[in-house]
């Protein structure tokens, strides 16, 4: 589908165009080289990558929360036909929380610890829907049953210290939820906890984006997180996007090598197939992301970045082994 | 477990309580007693890979340290090749301690900053009296490298001078350098990244493969033991809840929280997401631990004993130890009671696929 086409019918949700940001004072290596990625009206779309890929980053720049030393060089981040980077800072604070909602990691420090969790979740109802006491009191009670907080009268009251690590995760997604936005930003909201409570907070969240329809915009290094919850999954290394495509395609049948040896580096697979790089060589700002570590790097993968290729109608791949269209052998 | 199987470090129902104060400050609120650990046995063999899975705040790493005896347990014995390390003290512990070492969780916080690689790992070797010297020293200290994977360049560079898995690295080869006969990795994995878990998963079994040490892996999920162990225990809240070889546990998990945990892992796959099973709760505060088993308030078999009545270690299989007054079968169906139950039940049919 053609994004232009898709952005002014409205069926892009968010469109993030040739996005790039580097750490100031080092322009040589950016963090995200031209970051594109749409995400449709109603779609959960993963942005899949390891620690240190940028996806953190590239988070931060939708909700224009960037760290100081970070610099956006390019691109624009289109939110419903408005350019996120353009909005002046006063205009940016009705949408976030409001349009749109933030679940983030670690549910113990993005909570308030000397507020109760009831009125935490208010304050957004009251700041942006202009709600009286009461009548936010009402709609936090009905958010909190949603998310399936246990007993939600007495917890309203609670501080969060005084609940458990899935209950305050759950508050933490009644907020996101509280002004029914547009969008959900979702950064690794499953990380902090334990096995058996990461699946309930899964079963949650995936069951609210049914009922909702919601669109999320899910961050994560988790292949199990992103394949129970995403329809599309980018796939980030070295600040671009190397595959891009429906979560089914893009992690049963990886087309670019660097999925491919995550999906198989995952400890379930058997061998991790990625080489060590004890000794990080310097290579050419151009060079695919991925030479290092790539079995079937090749003279051009030095020398320059792989444009985006379409293939399979619907995915999108940034490796030379699809530029040509006969290579497809070894892709086991 | 082999029959010429040699134990070099055991637990014999060793407990660990802690006090602690709720509140702020001291003298705010009465003392209580948090039972960390709580009667817990087990053996490692010479050799021999053995896991230690729970939730966080389940007591695996005090168990940990208490078979290093950094800690010193409340009730119980700790042996270590044919000594109980709670009643020596002083040159005698000294020289038990040389045979066992630790991996910690993060690199980071573990190595000294100001120290470069080379001062780290001779720090290690002469903090226990070892004699080498000079030449020899060296030649130990770049063999310690060459098994870690580490260039000999990196002896005069500082931890911040690597990554996360490399600054792994080298503390897999402080640990390395006395020659330790039984080696804990506490979470040796949880703070790096996916490839450098691998790189250090795969590094860890040379290891032990190639110098036979035994190992203790303290790990929170299934799929790094599955990897690493050939047996594992599971812990709930302080006890040892099953103990058995990791095939047997994997295939027929014998206590119902095992079960939990297994169902709970998450499938790569986008089309088996519907099949989410769930434990209902969340683990309890070891501060006010539920009474009789554990693991009742969210156990789907449940009845009055298990509210009562501790559970104690009981064998089901060959060197399959569980706490449960249950037989327990994953595979079976049994009666459902609520629709916690079902829902449990549900989950257990999905997992039969191939």
């Amino acid at each position: 589908m053609s994004t232009a086409d898709a952005q002014r019918t409205g069926k892009t949700m968010l469109s993030i165009r040739d996005l790039g940001i580097e750490i100031s004072g080092d322009a040589s290596h950016p963090v995200l080289k031209g970051l594109n990625l749409d995400i449709p009206r109603g779609q959960t779309v993963a942005l899949l990558g390891e620690s240190g890929s940028g996806k953190t980053l590239a988070a931060y720049a939708v909700l224009n929360l960037l760290p100081q030393v970070a610099r956006v060089t390019s691109g624009e981040i289109l939110f419903q036909q408005t350019d996120l980077l353009q909005l002046p800072a006063k205009k940016m604070s009705h949408i976030l929380g409001n349009q749109i909602g933030m679940v983030y990691q670690e549910p113990s420090t993005s909570l308030n610890p000397l507020m109760q969790v009831g009125k935490q979740i208010g304050e957004t109802l009251r700041l942006h829907k202009s709600l009286g006491r009461r009548a936010a009191r009402e709609q936090v009670l009905s958010l909190m049953e949603l998310v399936g907080v246990p007993d939600p009268r007495r917890r309203y009251r609670n501080l969060p210290h005084q609940l458990s690590g899935g209950v305050r995760q759950r508050v933490v997604i009644a907020m996101a939820l509280a002004c029914r936005p547009d969008l959900i930003l979702a950064d690794e909201p499953t990380s902090a906890l334990d096995a058996t409570v990461q699946a309930q907070i899964l079963d949650l969240l995936s069951r609210l984006i049914q009922d909702l329809r919601m669109s999320v915009f899910l961050i994560s290094h988790d292949m199990g997180v992103v394949a129970a919850l995403a329809d599309r999954v980018a796939v980030l290394k070295g600040g671009i996007v190397v595959e891009n495509g429906d979560v089914r395609d893009v992690l049963k049948d990886p087309a670019h090598p660097y999925t491919a040896a995550m999906l198989s580096g995952d400890i379930q697979g058997g061998k991790m197939q990625v080489a060590t790089s004890i000794t990080q060589t310097e290579s050419a700002p151009d060079a695919c992301p991925f030479l290092n570590d790539c079995r079937w790097a090749r003279k051009e993968c030095r020398t320059a970045t792989p444009e985006e290729t379409i293939i399979d109608g619907n995915r999108m791949v940034r490796c030379f082994l699809h530029t040509q269209t006969s290579v497809t052998e070894g892709m086991e | 477990m082999t029959e010429s199987s040699e134990i070099i470090s055991e637990a014999v129902e060793v407990s660990k309580a802690y006090s602690s104060r709720p509140g702020f400050g001291a003298g705010s609120g009465k003392r209580t007693l948090v039972q960390a650990v709580d009667r817990a046995s087990l053996q490692i063999v010479h050799g021999e890979s053995v896991g230690l899975v729970g939730e966080s705040g389940c007591g695996k790493s005090t168990l940990g340290r208490l078979l290093l005896r950094l800690e010193m347990p409340t009730d119980g014995t700790v042996w270590f090749n044919g000594a109980d390390i709670t009643r020596i003290r002083g040159r005698k512990l000294r020289m038990k301690r040389r045979q066992m070492q630790m991996i910690f969780q993060d690199p980071a916080s573990s190595l000294n900053p100001r120290f470069t690689v080379e001062n780290t790992l001779t720090e290690a070797i002469t903090a226990h009296k070892s004699k080498l010297k000079g030449r020899a020293l060296k030649a130990h200290i770049a063999a310690l490298l060459n098994m870690v994977g580490l260039p000999v360049s990196s002896l005069e560079r500082h931890p911040h001078e690597f990554s996360g898995g490399e600054k792994q690295r080298i503390s897999i080869a402080r640990a390395l350098a006395v020659e330790p006969r039984f080696l804990i990795a506490d979470e040796p994995v949880t703070a790096l990244d996916l490839a450098s878990q691998g790189q250090i998963l795969s590094l860890l079994q040379s290891v032990q493969r190639e110098l036979g040490v035994a190992f203790l892996f303290i790990a929170h999920d299934m799929e790094t033991v599955q990897r690493m162990c050939s047996r594992t225990a599971v812990m709930y809240l302080g006890r040892i809840v099953e103990f058995a070889p990791t095939e047997a546990l994997f295939k027929t998990p014998k206590h119902p929280y095992t079960h939990a945990l297994l169902l709970s892992q998450l499938s790569k796959d986008p089309d088996l997401r519907t099949a989410m099973h769930l434990l209902p709760g969340e683990p309890p505060s070891p501060l006010n631990p539920p009474a009789g088993c554990h693991f009742h308030p969210r156990c789907p078999h449940a009845d009055i004993q298990c509210k009562t009545l501790v559970p104690l270690p009981r064998p089901v299989g060959e060197n399959h130890v569980v706490r449960c007054h249950f037989d327990f079968d994953g595979n079976q169906k049994s009666d459902p009671k609520s629709n916690e139950d079902n829902l449990y039940e549900s989950g257990k049919k999905e997992k039969k696929r191939p």
